[in-house]
């Protein structure tokens, strides 16, 4: 059991493989995410048909006529005769003369539509606005974290070197900023400024760095005290220098595990502002209004809410184990806990 | 410990202070000031200038900020525009709501986070540690909201079990006191499930993780040299000193929990302050939203104070370290 010494290793999940299926899932979310424009198989915010098209459950494929003046049907069956379409459209039977319809063929109208995954309440393919909604929600979550490290690192930095006061003025600073409830604020900031993904981005980054800034800063009081920095100073090298070259470095490697685990938090913080109706707005998708989308409909139309959910917990779930992963390969000490 | 406990009111009062002038400096420092809150098609220039000599807002920002202090030292929180009530009053009767939400919530964490903790440390490495383990991360990664979603379209919607939301039922003022608190505890039971259970993946991990740490100390060595039984070993030596690292990690989550409240409440109809800060900027009610972020702000504050003597008191090493 646990008294023997050295026997929980053996019992650690294999966290090399957990770390590659991590980053092979998170590969292909951010390539699908990079990709949408071109792999997408319609816009995602084009209401088609919202009436027929509205909660068609996945695999659903319907006949797309095209009228004038750009409007389009959704039916479920078209069948051609000599100068009209008959349209089986909502249980009714329709007809349309053969000089309304726009895109006629030989046997009924030349577009299909594919919904893999079904549509919304507004006939939106949920399958575009997924992958859409994974550009949106991977963009965020990293860019707001690289402003987070930036800050954070520029401001631990400072604390860190800049002397006794500036330092303890900035940690005091820290403490506050980490007191503040964020969703509180982040609510606020985003109804006031009528958010775009550039502000989102922004305001998050703003609430992400203070606990990286406390981080990279007792990093670097440790690394100040270590022989290599104190020989390097004892060479004449500057201040300046030994920081970018020998304490920055050394500091990276908990600095990225750390930025990693946050890249998971940030995303579902988004799903969370955006499930609300706070951050990123409707029409354009995100995971998180999408989820919102399909609150009250869970039993009927299932789809509209579960391939977001679905998508948004493998999201975190690897960049989690991508964290781990990476903790236990950089860092070995951490990864015999337990160990006597 | 009096000095300690002393010390840390001092920083405390220090960073409530810090948390009011920062709200009140962001809000009012945003681009299009806080009047944007009302911006509708029918805002005249004229009405505006009115509004914004109503609120004060046409004072300089320094003079705004310490008129604003004041009041907020003194109890007067502003005016709901939307409720036609003192802020405060709105306020101090959904604080008492949120409370027990957030007790509730983090009982239910802990509880669960605790046993399943326990039984994946004592059981390392085996079936059942990788369940939990497992079970954990997914609890983590998923939002609560997602959890939220189905466990009300399962159990309150088809199966009806849990009531769907609010706080009371219909007419329960009239119900004698004990079938009162039985109301209570059924319309309770499935957001503070939900709260807790959303959370509990992190205190597992935690658990477990400090537990087989603990075990590879020397006093354990010791302890079970001395011939000590092997649940007195875990129960008293080991967990004891497992559990210090989970209270201080108490004070840094509060933040994240109030979130996860206000989300639950927002989905439940619970009338906490979490909801009456959604509702006041879904209404633009902007004095309810200064107040209530205040408020929620001075909630962490006295939760991190709280945590902080409760470590204290349990670990003497910190109380000397300050």
């Amino acid at each position: 059991m646990y008294s023997k010494p050295g026997s929980i290793r053996g019992f650690e999940m294999p966290s090399s493989l957990l770390l590659r299926s991590g980053v092979l899932l998170l590969s292909i979310l951010a390539l699908a995410g990079l990709a949408a424009p071109w792999i997408s198989p319609y816009d995602p915010i084009e209401q088609i048909d919202a009436v027929a098209g509205k909660h068609q459950p996945p695999l659903t494929v319907m006949a797309a006529v095209q009228l004038e003046h750009g409007r389009w049907r959704l039916a479920d069956r078209v069948e051609r005769s000599a100068d009209q379409l008959i349209v089986e459209r909502l249980g009714r039977i329709e007809s349309y003369a053969a000089s309304e319809v726009m895109n006629l063929d030989d046997d009924g109208v030349g577009n299909r539509r594919v919904f893999v995954l079904g549509t919304d309440k507004f006939g939106r393919d949920v399958l575009s606005r997924l992958l859409y909604g994974a550009r949106v929600s991977l963009m965020i979550g990293v860019l707001s974290v690289a402003l987070a490290v930036a800050i954070g690192i520029a401001v631990g930095a400072l604390a860190a070197l800049g002397g006794k006061w500036i330092d303890s003025f900035l940690m005091r600073f820290v403490d506050g900023i980490l007191t503040i409830p964020w969703i509180f604020l982040l609510m606020t900031l985003t109804a006031l400024f009528h958010t775009d993904i550039w502000m989102l981005i922004v305001l998050l980054g703003m609430v992400t760095w203070p606990p990286i800034s406390r981080m990279m800063r007792a990093e670097l009081l440790s690394l100040r005290k270590q022989d290599f920095v104190v020989a390097a100073r004892s060479q004449g090298l500057g201040e300046v220098w030994i920081f970018f070259h020998h304490m920055l470095p050394n500091a990276m490697t908990p600095l990225i595990v750390a930025a990693t685990l946050r890249v998971g938090n940030l995303i579902l913080i988004e799903a969370s502002l955006s499930f609300l109706g706070f951050g990123v707005q409707a029409p354009q998708a995100s995971w998180g209004n999408m989820i919102a989308d399909g609150q009250g409909v869970l039993l009927s139309a299932w789809w509209v809410a579960a391939f977001p959910s679905a998508v948004l917990v493998f999201a975190v779930v690897a960049i989690n184990l991508v964290g781990d992963g990476m903790r236990d390969w950089l860092d070995p000490r951490k990864k015999s806990v337990g160990e006597a | 410990m009096l000095r300690f406990v002393l010390r840390r009111l001092g920083s405390s009062a220090l960073l409530l202070f810090f948390v009011l002038t920062a709200t009140f400096f962001l809000i009012h420092l945003a681009p299009g000031e806080p009047l944007r809150l009302f911006d509708n098609p029918w805002m005249t220039a004229d009405k505006r200038q009115e509004l914004r000599q109503l609120y004060g807002l046409d004072r300089p920002i320094t003079q705004q900020y310490f008129s604003w202090l004041s009041a907020v030292l003194r109890g007067e929180w502003g005016y709901s525009i939307a409720l036609e009530r003192p802020a405060f009053d709105v306020l101090k009767e959904r604080l008492p709501n949120t409370a027990l939400l957030v007790i509730a919530g983090v009982t239910v964490e802990h509880v669960v986070g605790l046993l399943l903790g326990l039984v994946a440390a004592v059981r390392a490495g085996s079936l059942i540690d990788r369940q939990i383990r497992i079970l954990s991360l997914l609890l983590f990664s998923l939002p609560i909201f997602c959890l939220a979603l189905v466990a009300i379209e399962l159990l309150a919607v088809r199966w009806q079990i849990f009531p769907i939301n609010q706080m009371w039922s219909d007419q329960a003022d009239q119900l004698p006191f004990v079938a009162r608190l039985l109301d209570l505890l059924h319309h309770l039971a499935l957001p503070s499930l939900i709260l807790g259970f959303a959370r509990c993946g992190a205190v597992v991990r935690f658990v477990r993780n400090g537990l087989l740490d603990v075990m590879g100390k020397d006093y354990i060595r010791t302890a079970r040299a001395k011939g000590l039984s092997p649940s007195r070993v875990l129960w008293v030596h080991a967990l004891r000193n497992a559990l210090i690292p989970l209270v201080q990690r108490f004070g840094v989550a509060l933040p994240i929990l109030l979130s996860g409240s206000l989300i639950i409440e927002v989905m439940f109809s619970w009338p906490g302050v979490g909801l009456a800060v959604f509702q006041a900027i879904s209404q633009r009610d902007y004095p309810v939203v200064l107040a209530s972020t205040a408020l929620a702000g001075a909630m962490v504050v006295l939760g991190s104070l709280m945590a902080d003597v409760l470590q204290a008191w349990l670990d003497p090493r910190v109380r000397d370290a300050i």
